[in-house]
């Protein structure tokens, strides 16, 4: 059986069922899948700046914002994505 | 986390999977599963503006507020539902036991941080999760918001660590304090954090995990959102994650972080949240 011919448990082709890259390269359809789950999480990203927006405007009024301190603040958030 | 988890796919592969594993690399790594991984670690860089928004209100908080004047009527409030301040029931068993104090120290300080960015990684990057990740990233915002910001502020507390600091009765939790100091040359010990944190505050400096605030328990809260999202992937490991939330919730106690009540109030709020952010999700799709 080659890649092509296999199936999932429900006769689905893993082709059909998005499991199996299109003939050639690896990374072909990989652009147009990234957009698509991007789009798919696009209510997350108004709760983010939602509450970005909601949040730091209270800050604002109470005490104001330093800027060195929310980058801090973000650069060590994005450092425990990364590390 | 994306280094291991690729390391931890290659080494299942080349272990686990004697035949074909050409053909299993190509299903892992086919666009559909790539597309997720890539657009769930978008995700997880853009979750941490909301987390430095989050911090930096939490920070705020304290000064709106004007302090945190609820630590003594919490504290009072355990010390009459247990007939003692509650920490002295945790420690008795274990009385001056280093060992004990050390591992509560690392599950508590570094393992619930690796469980909370795993489940978050996971709902973000894995296909298995299509069918939570809206709801689940709701509920974790709301979680955080609710907890760490309008009930912080209604209950603004510092914790029992820090009670004589904001009280001026330093002989209450001075004890305790004592206690959690045998294991203050190590690192990531709950002594050097608190330091840390009360150093930052009174400084006004902003960093990693910054800001005071006991009342409600974000780390019970979490683990118990967790639990219940788990539970509806896999029964079993929904209740080994309750499991662990209760040993959260038992460690917050026990290295001063919190009182009891501050535990018992997440729980029952992510209980009630779970419901009806359910049925609100299954409302819209239909």
């Amino acid at each position: 059986m080659t890649m092509h011919s296999a199936s999932l448990a429900d006769g689905t082709p893993y082709r059909a069922a998005g499991y199996a890259p299109p003939a050639g390269s690896l990374l072909a359809g990989l652009p147009r899948q990234v957009v698509r789950a991007v789009r798919a999480d696009l209510p997350v990203y108004l709760m983010i700046a939602a509450y970005a927006l909601a949040g730091l405007g209270w800050a604002s009024r109470h005490g104001g914002i330093d800027p060195a301190l929310f980058s801090t603040y973000l650069l060590a958030y994005l450092a425990t994505r990364w590390c | 986390m994306p280094m291991l988890t690729l390391a931890a796919t290659l080494v299942r592969v080349v272990v686990f999977v004697p035949k074909r594993r050409g053909l299993m690399l190509r299903m892992m790594f086919a666009p559909h599963r790539l597309g997720r991984l890539l657009a769930g670690c978008l995700l997880m860089a853009a979750m941490a503006v909301w987390q430095g928004t989050f911090t930096t209100v939490k920070s705020a908080l304290v000064t709106a507020v004007g302090g945190f004047p609820a630590d003594r009527f919490f504290a009072d409030l355990e010390a009459a539902l247990f007939g003692v301040d509650p920490w002295r029931l945790l420690h008795g068993p274990s009385a001056g036991s280093e060992g004990m104090l050390r591992l509560a120290e690392l599950n508590y300080g570094i393992l619930w941080s690796v469980a909370m960015m795993a489940m978050l990684y996971f709902v973000a990057t894995s296909p298995r999760a299509d069918g939570l990740r809206l709801r689940y990233f709701a509920s974790f915002i709301l979680t955080w918001f609710l907890l760490g910001n309008v009930f912080a502020a209604a209950g603004m507390s510092a914790g029992p660590v820090y009670f004589g600091a904001v009280t001026g009765d330093t002989a209450r939790f001075a004890e305790l304090v004592a206690t959690l100091s045998a294991t203050s040359d190590l690192p990531f010990s709950a002594a050097n954090l608190q330091a840390y944190l009360w150093q930052a505050h009174v400084g006004g400096q902003g960093g990693f995990g910054t800001g005071i605030s006991a009342f409600p328990s974000l780390h019970v809260g979490v683990m118990t959102l967790n639990a219940l999202f788990l539970r509806e992937l896999d029964r079993r490991l929904g209740l080994a994650a309750f499991a662990y939330a209760g040993l959260i919730w038992v460690s917050s106690v026990y290295l001063g972080w919190h009182y009891v009540v501050d535990g018992a109030f997440s729980v029952a709020v992510v209980l009630a949240l779970h419901p009806l952010l359910r049925r609100a999700f299954r409302a819209a799709r239909a």
